[in-house]
């Protein structure tokens, strides 16, 4: 203890310039989240008194058929993103913009993949939402056209499609961030490595999943939990163009507590809510990265 | 002489300080009545008003009261807004609010009762002996908190009516309909025609026809939830009323009046809008654009479209057509006419706990009182010509005075069925129940089973919020 008082003094003005920062990010980052922990166990309105109940909260949420509802959809939606806009299409345009020989055509094309992210998300949500409209929209006057009429519907307003329309959107799912963080894993991998699986005949698809795929498993477990935390907590794409809705056809837990602290002034039921999202969130990050993983990894230096 | 200008200018000083710190100042968050920053119109700004800036301007001189009219930012929820304002004690001493909100914050203290200062005389108003006189007396009863106490002034009323393509129907050669059945028939013929029947503005929020549609098939429910509390055959039901009648089982959704309700709303669906269920779409411009032949909305869209350089067609308005036996056997005899839906919900402005905190709760009273004579409230009101003012011998907008001979009597809170009667929460659930019928996701009884659970858990909520013995 004497020591770790010794070398705190010692560097103390290294302490003092982060000293703002940490007290800054336990007011607005720990004591929000803990302060959530603790109001899980209160019948807690906003303003009003906060009456201890115990686990009474986790009890309603789990014993109610929207949650339920609400998981089975935002579990749909996982897999959707880990898969497609996570996974699959990422790493295919970063490979594709990898493999380009000329410097110049790599450069116009990480420009153009991460262009479309300047335009304000509320814009795409408006946009889809025009593509989407039941009695005019693109999607629809594009399949009466081609003679499929008969499968227009309201995308969004139909709950056999409305889940499906959301998983849609964003197509054809090429994420800025998550190419650009697959290309630099690509890029960090050292030529040495290229040339020998070259001069050993490890050439296309068998190269890619020998050499390209293990060595980039970093990058993939860290868009893997960004896209687990952005898809378990998101509620905006449905908060703006369904609700939650139809019924509770596109109703995802972070929108169910969103309407409980918002709409219904239920904060210590909605905290409970946020706590169970942490938990889940929590133990999914610990799987990732306990058991994705790479013999051929490369370590942090 | 030196001395004597520097003795001058600390007497100044002083003085100004002290006028400063005398100096009262009310806060208020009108909603809608929020003065636009111009009075040029403009795509972004369609309806410049600036009457309520008008109006704390002559306060101020009249008073020496400074009224500071508060804005909220665009994109926050009004509800969100006031929760977080009122927990950080930065709310406005004067603030718009739905009174179902204002409701569920009086435990906690957030609002202050009205009661005393409607007992004593608007000094703005010649011979008025008590506020509350000014007042039309059935939109204003509505307004009555489960306490038995007024917590919002409403200055002024809104209602909602069937706006309608008359291009459409002259080319169709059909009229506006008296009955429901009439209704149906023109709504068949619309389709039929290759044209979009009927969109609403409620649709995501549980269409307002649609409430008044269950009003008009469970007249006999009402009448029985009336004689269990003794109230009388019209006027406001409140929120005891209808958790009782719902403890005692008069109120019941496996009631076959109930049932019918959900039927007819399931069978009038085929001519709404195929998107009805997705909350995100603006019905209105699909109306605007001569798509839709019929647009249910309030009645402030009657000022709206008179400006709408989008509007290239012939339009009116109805209101909502008569159940009659034609449609349902569960009709009454003679038919009963829906009721209106609204009342004074656009200006409806509480006083928070915040103004008597600041020691100005005389002053934002008075501001209010200042308001609400016949003439400020004419001129705040008819401004932009949205609304009726809610003040007796106030002027209004000639448009509106068919749905005011509705209104007079009381709006929404004479029906029963109204959504967020009890609670918010279970005015979103039975939404979410009602439209996943409507669509097919789940059979009559099971929608009843699941609705009738949530109005329980309702009723029960409420009951131990109030402490309400029966």
């Amino acid at each position: 203890m004497k020591g770790i008082g010794k070398n705190i003094w010692r560097y103390r003005y290294g302490y003092l310039f982060i000293l703002p920062t940490m007290i800054l990010l336990c007011i607005f980052n720990y004591y929000p989240a803990f302060s959530g922990l603790y109001h899980s166990l209160f019948d807690w309105a906003v303003g009003g008194e906060s009456k201890f109940i115990g686990l009474r909260n986790f009890i309603e949420i789990i014993s109610d058929k929207n949650f339920h509802a609400s998981v089975i959809n935002v579990a749909k939606l996982t897999i959707w993103n880990l898969l497609v806009p996570t996974l699959i299409v990422p790493i295919f345009v970063a490979e594709l913009i990898y493999n380009l020989h000329s410097q110049r055509a790599k450069y116009i094309y990480r420009v153009l993949v991460i262009t479309p992210m300047v335009i304000p998300g509320i814009v795409n949500l408006l946009i889809w939402q025009f593509i989407y409209d039941a009695d005019y929209g693109l999607l629809n006057a594009i399949l009466k056209s081609i003679g499929l009429g008969h499968l227009s519907r309201s995308w969004l307003g139909d709950p056999n499609t409305a889940l499906y329309a959301i998983m849609a959107m964003g197509f054809p799912w090429i994420g800025g961030t998550t190419v650009l963080i697959y290309l630099a894993g690509l890029m960090n991998i050292p030529a040495s490595v290229f040339d020998a699986a070259l001069i050993d005949g490890v050439v296309g698809l068998k190269r890619f999943f020998s050499i390209d795929l293990p060595l980039i498993t970093s990058q993939i477990k860290l868009n893997i939990i960004l896209s687990l935390i952005g898809t378990i907590q998101g509620y905006g794409t449905m908060l703006v163009l369904t609700g939650g809705g139809p019924g509770t056809s596109t109703l995802v837990p972070g929108l169910y507590m969103y309407q409980a602290a918002f709409n219904y002034g239920r904060m210590g039921f909605a905290s409970a809510v946020g706590v169970l999202l942490f938990l889940v969130i929590l133990i999914l990050t610990i799987i990732n990265m306990r058991y994705i993983s790479s013999p051929a990894e490369y370590e942090a230096q | 002489m030196k001395k004597l200008f520097i003795v001058l200018i600390i007497l100044g000083l002083f003085i100004s300080s002290l006028n400063f710190a005398l100096a009262k100042e009310v806060s208020i968050w009108a909603q809608f009545y929020t003065p636009t920053k111009t009075m040029q119109v403009t795509p972004a700004n369609p309806y410049p008003h600036q009457a309520l800036k008008v109006l704390a301007e002559r306060y101020n001189k009249l008073t020496g009261v400074t009224v500071k009219i508060v804005e909220k930012p665009g994109t926050q929820d009004d509800r969100q807004w006031i929760l977080t304002q009122m927990a950080g004690g930065t709310i406005p001493d004067i603030c718009w609010a739905h009174v179902w909100w204002v409701n569920e914050d009086i435990p906690k203290g957030w609002w202050i009762n009205l009661d005393p200062f409607l007992a004593q005389p608007n000094p703005y108003v010649e011979g008025n002996k008590r506020w509350l006189d000014l007042f039309l007396e059935g939109p204003t009863q509505a307004k009555i908190s489960p306490d038995g106490h007024l917590y919002v002034i409403p200055i002024d009323l809104v209602s909602t009516l069937f706006f309608y393509n008359k291009d459409i129907f002259d080319k169709l050669g059909i009229t506006s309909p008296k009955t429901f059945a009439q209704f149906l028939d023109i709504q068949a013929k619309i389709l039929n025609a290759g044209y979009v029947p009927l969109a609403s503005g409620s649709f995501a929020t549980f269409g307002w026809s649609w409430q008044q549609l269950g009003d008009m098939v469970m007249w006999k429910m009402e009448e029985d939830i009336r004689k269990l509390s003794n109230l009388p055959p019209t006027g406001r039901i409140p929120q005891e009323a209808i958790a009782k009648a719902v403890v005692k089982g008069v109120y019941n959704c496996y009631d076959e009046q109930y049932k019918e309700w959900m039927r007819l709303l399931k069978d009038w669906s085929k001519y709404w809008t195929k998107d009805w269920a997705a909350s995100g779409v603006d019905f209105s411009m699909k109306f605007r654009r001569g798509e839709v032949a019929i647009f249910e909305d309030g009645t402030w869209r009657w000022g709206m479209l008179k400006k709408d350089p989008l509007v290239k067609f012939k339009w009116a308005a109805f209101f909502m057509p008569t159940l009659t036996k034609d449609t349902s056997k569960f009709a009454a005899t003679p038919p009963r006419p829906a009721k209106a839906i609204g009342g004074a919900t656009a200006a409806q402005w509480g006083v928070t706990y915040m103004a008597e905190k600041r020691g100005v709760l005389n002053e934002a009273v008075d501001f209010i009182r200042y308001v609400t004579t016949p003439k400020n409230t004419s001129f705040l009101v008819n401004e932009v010509g949205f609304f009726i003012p809610n003040i007796k011998g106030a002027q209004m907008n000639p448009d509106l005075r068919p749905i005011f001979n509705q209104l007079k009597n009381g709006g929404e809170e004479t029906i029963f069925t109204y959504g967020d009667k009890l609670t918010e929460e279970y005015g979103q659930e039975r939404n979410r129940i009602f439209q996943k019928y409507i669509l097919g996701q789940i059979d009559l009884e099971t929608a009843v089973k699941e609705n009738q659970q949530a109005l329980e858990k309702a009723a029960k909520f409420m009951i131990e919020k109030y402490q309400w013995k029966f």
